[in-house]
């Protein structure tokens, strides 16, 4: 009895792990990914960001609005670019408060978005119902705090964010808020498509098989090439999205000092690249791979300044969307 | 059937079927997709088809040698007898030579597997776009407003309208027939789609082509790679009762009805 | 009295279970917690409730399916007076006892998790479905009790009060499905609610409403032929177990015979799988297109290959074994020829199953084709052509069955030998065949093309299935009436013929030009195609069973003489399906996406999100090897009581002594 029995078991543990390994398999032929981020804890403190994790946990705003694609929810005006006027609801609100204003109770673009969290039935949009409930009550009772954080988070979709404004609105004071001094910290939001490992992208970074090399011509502390930009504190500065835009479109901003020149010589050979040194009799060029070139300057016929940038352009055509994310997990550590 | 007539050990016709299987797919399939297609050049089988249908047929070979004691001993028979060195006469020293190579060249078959199979090569990606990524809540309940409840157009005039649209915006990719085959379509890596093609958007509500149509590629979710399509996203030129009108035309171009959400029984 | 103390050893856990089942029910009538979500643990909630649910549902598919044929072998037993049928019978009923306990307590932990880790959510639900969860604990108080006097009293219920017996088996599957009603029930409201107001998510007032949702049916009838199918594949893995532990001849004969007993189950049920299958994926597609398209196209595209390749898995090891079976009957050698077409048939049906619409291609394979679709390939990944070879698979697994069937019969006697009621059945089969092949047939020709959205002109389309079905009707007397004048073989051919001709290969490519010209009508296509091969079916069947009744036999089928490998059989099918009922359970739930109630209450936990496949194949890997693993300590417990060699024992007064003998 035993024997057979370990047979069985060996035969079924072997099929099991073939079906996983298909699982594996089609995942990595599909491409898919963890579709969705998780709903994270909200956050404290009047920024687009907490008013964000409001919106879509506590404050339950999702359950009637999207925000452009974001969300399902239709009973309610969605409140990105796809919503009514096709204008976000940040720039949306500036015309609204002319309405009001106009229908004769004068107010600014901040006010027309506190208004309509606190007096919600107060402005119907056109096709919609009043039946948005007061958030500042119960089930839902959003702190004053909380309130300012969303209306942040609806700023910062296409208008500019004023925390001040809204401690100043009229109808803030209807809800008895105590005033917050928080600064508002405009910035974007932006989450990166899928998760990356920063191990996996370093190894694109500097793998000399990969077909990207960036470490050609970027150095990140002592490794690395020097034709680019070096890269060693590259997330202290940038965001992720810019340094997403630097990798798929080089060309749109191009760091000061790596400007590329077209170099005729008077033999009639072209040679593009960044001018590495330059002196009274030669000048030296790296070009895209990363070599060095000197070239005397007897031998230049005419040297014109490009406006497109010498890193290659078609990143986005080489790198998955998993490596893409990966590299920008590792140059996110760069810090 | 007569004695006399040369009997395919089952090893060998095993053996002979895969190499059919294989040739066929790898030659048979492409030249005949060139024939019917009308192409000129010979259409490979994906290799991931390739490799699917591969595992199939060796697994279909080994169920069939398998189903009897019979055939496993038939099957093995010449293998064994190879490796015994069982064979007679003048046959036998070409045997044991064969013998031999075939010895000595397993290692090396095996090693330059892994080897081929491991190390670093610079491919192109296997690349798949979803099919029909989902539609965004939003969109998902928009029933055309050009068309009455049962699915009639309200007014011809209004497919007629479309039509010339369609011809105006949609016919540089799409074609004049709405096959795809659109002069400046031949530009894309990634062809547009033939709305002639049952597979496509005679499968679709017309809130989904609303959608595509209005966000283009730029609307695509992550996962359905939008900088795959070129489509752009024609909410910056049109209105609304536009795309709605060459919605209508471009069914009724392509000879194809839309899906309708079906009505329960 | 050691029998005594037996059953009341069994009835205590028995209602310890119940209780601890019905426990979670007190819950109910708490007002609603506050927490919407609660963690486990530090573990993922998610996660927990998977595991809990998809353990509890393959122990439930095990506990519903078995008594379903547990019943009709006990029936077969009474009728033929074989007592080996009973023995088996009642061996299936030893294991479903030993696994009934189990299910309970996983029913319970599971409501336990639901209840603790989705408070609002269970809340929402119990709003809605409160008073079901009470006729719920009532037939699962009266499915215990049912199932513990059938198995108890089977040495009491023998000979005249035998229908007794079997009246209470009856009685136990018709609460069992009951059951399974209700649960269901909830399961597909969460998909497609109803009863509801769509807007606010209101409970309108009545359950039956909500029970009575769109999905409802389609999903309890494709649930209840998988756990038929499940059952007999996890009987038939036990089997082979016991078969390849075996010491003596007589117990190998015996357990070669459950085995195949189990895979013929499951055989049966695995046939019209793909017909409810496809009617539940219809109906997905009708409660909400959006639901559909991310089913068949979407996300969940892939993992229907996944699916496809367990159930070729299930279908080629289901003929493999009556192939490698086909070696212990003695004449069965004649029809050795056939195996290799019909595995031909088979390998090239699921190839074509198996291909999907877009293929994944590299960049340079994009470029030679030009497109994202290969030009030949596409057509296969069509639903006409997936149709087409289901049918055809299903056609060539009965073929097979039927060649193992006549393996050792000799020549059919002459047909009047059987009498006027093989004639009068037969006919009525016909009559049968003739009542929904016409009458669907009547439907196609006067199918007004409007209620399909179609333009009159399309009519033309529908008249082409509508003569199939009625050439069919042809072919069915045809054959019936071959059997009549002794050439019944030659009649079960035609109709082979006839329907492969018109079910698998005129349709097949005919649905393409529906796809085309009038796309709403191919379901109609689907359900000419599935009544095509439902006549074949029925008709052969019959004509099969006069055909050899009573058929000299060549030689006798050497039970127990039977390979290694094909015990292993078993044991892949065993494994494959209940892979399969893993997977189809992470399909069916995942498709709501991030809804709890799809469209009426979102999904905002952290885990709102649809899992990769890879983490997929191996959270239902894990649940695979826990349950079988706990499924093998079960029925290992389940044998500690008895001796060696159990089922063996002659049943009645006899094996009350040879027990008493042992227990002493």
């Amino acid at each position: 009895m035993k024997r057979p029995f370990l047979g069985v078991t060996i035969f079924t543990v072997v099929i099991v792990l073939l079906f996983v390994y298909i699982g594996e398999v089609l995942t990595k032929v599909s491409g898919e990914a963890v579709k969705g981020a998780g709903h994270g804890v909200s956050a404290v403190g009047a920024t687009p960001e907490a008013g964000e994790a409001i919106f879509w946990r506590k404050g339950a705003c999702y359950t009637c609005h999207s925000v452009g694609r974001r969300g399902s929810s239709i009973r309610a005006p969605n409140l990105g670019e796809s919503g009514p006027l096709n204008m976000p609801i940040g720039a949306r609100a500036a015309l609204r408060a002319q309405e009001r204003t106009k229908q004769g109770r004068p107010m600014a673009a901040t006010d027309y978005l506190v208004e309509s969290l606190a007096e919600p039935g107060a402005y119907v949009v056109e096709g919609f119902k009043n039946e948005m409930p007061l958030v500042w009550k119960p089930p839902i009772a959003l702190q004053p705090d909380e309130i300012k954080a969303v209306v942040t988070y609806l700023q910062s979709q296409g208008g500019t964010v004023d925390a001040a404004g809204i401690d100043k609105s009229p109808f803030l004071q209807k809800l008895k808020a105590a005033a917050a001094t928080a600064a508002a910290e405009v910035a974007e939001a932006w989450k990166p498509y899928m998760p990356g490992d920063p191990k996996l992208g370093q190894e694109i970074f500097f793998s000399p098989e990969s077909p990207v090399g960036c470490g050609k011509c970027h150095a990140t502390k002592e490794k690395g090439g020097d034709v680019g930009p070096e890269l060693t504190h590259v997330a202290a500065t940038r965001t992720p999205q810019f340094i997403l835009q630097a990798i798929l479109e080089p060309s749109k901003e191009i760091a000061s000092g790596f400007d590329s020149i077209l170099i005729q010589t008077k033999d009639g050979r072209l040679i593009t690249g960044i001018v590495k040194k330059e002196d009274v009799a030669s000048i030296t060029v790296a070009d895209s791979q990363g070599q060095l070139q000197k070239i005397p300057k007897a031998e230049i016929a005419e040297r014109v300044p490009q406006k497109t940038s010498l890193m290659p352009e078609n990143f986005g055509e080489i790198l998955t969307v998993k490596d893409l994310h990966d590299l920008l997990a590792f140059l996110m550590t760069l810090k | 059937m007569s004695h006399l007539q040369f009997k395919l050990s089952l090893f060998w016709s095993a053996v002979i079927s895969l190499i059919v299987t294989y040739l066929f797919l790898e030659y048979g399939v492409p030249y005949a997709t060139m024939l019917i297609t009308g192409r000129e050049q010979w259409m490979p089988v994906p290799r991931t088809a390739m490799a699917m249908f591969m595992i199939l047929a060796v697994v279909g070979a080994m169920v069939y040698v398998s189903t009897s004691d019979e055939k496993i001993e038939e099957f093995r028979e010449p293998v064994l007898a190879f490796l015994r060195g069982d064979q007679d006469g003048r046959w036998s020293t070409w045997a044991k030579w064969a013998r031999v190579v075939c010895l000595a060249a397993f290692p090396f078959l095996l090693g330059g597997f892994v080897y081929f199979q491991t190390r670093l090569t610079a491919a192109s990606p296997t690349t798949l776009r979803i099919q029909h990524p989902t539609i965004p809540g939003a969109y998902e309940k928009l029933k055309n407003p050009l068309r009455n409840p049962d699915g009639t157009v309200k007014n011809v005039k209004f497919v007629e309208e479309g039509g010339v649209l369609y011809q105006k915006n949609c016919r540089p990719c799409h074609g004049t027939t709405a096959a795809g085959d659109g002069p400046m379509g031949w530009g894309f890596r990634l062809k547009p789609v033939s709305f002639r093609d049952p597979g496509t958007i005679a499968t679709l509500v017309e809130a989904y082509l609303f959608w595509r149509i209005k966000e283009g590629a730029a609307g695509l979710p992550p996962e359905a790679s939008p900088w795959d399509s070129a489509m752009p996203a024609w909410k910056e030129e049109l209105s609304d009762e536009e795309i709605w009108k060459i919605i209508l035309a471009e069914f009724d171009t392509a000879g194809v009805e839309p899906r309708k959400p079906e009505k329960l029984e | 009295m050691n029998l005594l103390n037996r059953r009341f050893r069994a009835a205590f856990p028995c209602t310890a279970f119940l209780l601890f089942t019905l426990l979670p029910l007190a819950f109910a009538a708490q007002p609603p917690v506050e927490a919407d979500y609660r963690g486990f643990f530090g573990f993922d909630s998610r996660l927990v409730v998977w595991i809990v649910a998809e353990l509890h549902l393959m122990y439930g598919a095990f506990v519903l399916g078995v008594p379903i044929f547990a019943v009709i072998v006990e029936y077969i037993g009474k009728k033929s007076r074989d007592p080996k049928y009973d023995n088996l019978a009642r061996e299936f009923t030893k294991l479903l006892a030993a696994a009934f306990s189990t299910t309970a307590s996983l029913g319970g932990l599971l409501a336990f998790s639901l209840f603790g880790l989705y408070p609002k959510f269970m809340g929402y639900l119990t709003g809605v479905f409160h008073k079901s969860y009470y006729v719920y604990a009532l037939l699962f108080f009266a499915e215990g009790f049912t199932l513990y006097l059938y198995y108890y009293s089977w040495d009491r219920l023998q000979g005249r009060w035998k229908w007794l017996h079997i009246t209470l088996g009856i009685l136990l599957n018709v609460w069992g499905t009951l059951l399974m009603l209700i649960a269901n029930s909830w399961a597909s409201f969460m998909m497609s609610p109803s009863g509801i107001d769509k807007e606010t998510g209101r409970f309108l007032g009545s359950t039956w409403a909500a029970v009575a949702n769109p999905l409802w049916i389609p999903l309890a009838i494709h649930r209840f032929l998988g756990n038929v199918a499940f059952g007999g594949l996890i009987a038939g893995a036990y089997a082979a177990v016991k078969f390849l532990g075996a010491k003596t001849e007589v117990e190998k004969a015996h357990y070669d015979w459950m085995g195949y007993v189990g895979n013929f189950v499951a055989i049966a049920a695995l046939i019209p799988m793909p017909f409810a299958g496809y009617y539940l994926g219809r109906e997905v597609y009708s409660a909400s297109p959006v639901m559909g398209n991310n089913m068949m196209g979407g996300a969940f595209s892939w993992t229907f290959i996944l699916q496809a390749i367990l159930i070729g898995a299930l279908f080629i090891g289901a003929n493999y074994y009556l192939w490698i079976g086909m070696g212990r009957i003695a004449g069965a050698e004649r029809y050795g020829k056939y195996i290799k077409y019909i595995n031909l048939i088979l390998l090239v049906c699921f190839a074509i199953w198996l291909t999907p619409h877009n293929l994944p291609l590299s960049a340079a394979e994009q470029l030679a084709i030009g497109g994202q679709y290969h030009p030949i390939l596409k057509w296969l990944g069509l639903m006409s052509a997936k149709n087409a070879v289901v049918n055809f698979i299903i056609l060539s697994t009965f073929f097979s069955f039927l060649l193992y069937r006549r393996g050792n019969k000799g020549k059919p006697l002459p047909f009047r030998e059987h009498g006027a009621t093989a004639k009068v059945v037969l006919l009525a089969v016909g009559v049968v065949c003739l009542g929904f092949l016409g009458a669907y047939a009547g439907h196609l020709f006067t199918l007004d093309p409007a209620s399909l959205d179609l333009s009159p002109d399309k009519a033309r389309y529908f008249k082409f299935p509508g003569l199939l079905l009625l050439i069919q009707i042809g072919a069915v007397f045809a054959a019936l009436a071959l059997t009549f004048v002794d050439r019944g073989i030659h009649g079960q051919a035609l109709l082979f013929a006839v329907t492969a001709a018109s079910a698998v290969f005129a349709l097949g490519v005919y649905g393409f030009v529906v796809m085309e010209k009038a796309n709403p009508f191919l379901r109609h296509i689907a359900v000419s195609q599935f009544l095509l091969v439902i006549a074949c079916l029925l008709a052969n069947t019959f004509i099969d069973i006069f055909l050899f009744k009573g058929a000299g036999e060549i030689g006798g089928i050497r039970w127990g003489k039977m390979p290694v490998r094909s015990q292993y059989t078993l044991v892949l099918l065993c494994v494959t399906i209940v892979m399969l009922m893993g997977l189809m359970g992470y399909i069916r739930s995942g498709l709501r996406e991030n809804w709890h109630v799809y469209g009426i209450m979102q999904d905002v936990s952290d885990t709102s999100y649809t899992p990769t496949m890879a983490y997929m194949a191996r959270v239902v890997g894990s649940i695979v090897l826990v349950f079988l693993a706990s499924i093998a300590f079960v029925f290992w417990l389940a044998g500690l009581g008895e001796g060696k060699a159990p089922a063996l024992a002659p049943s009645g007064e006899g094996a009350e002594k040879v027990q008493r003998g042992r227990t002493k």
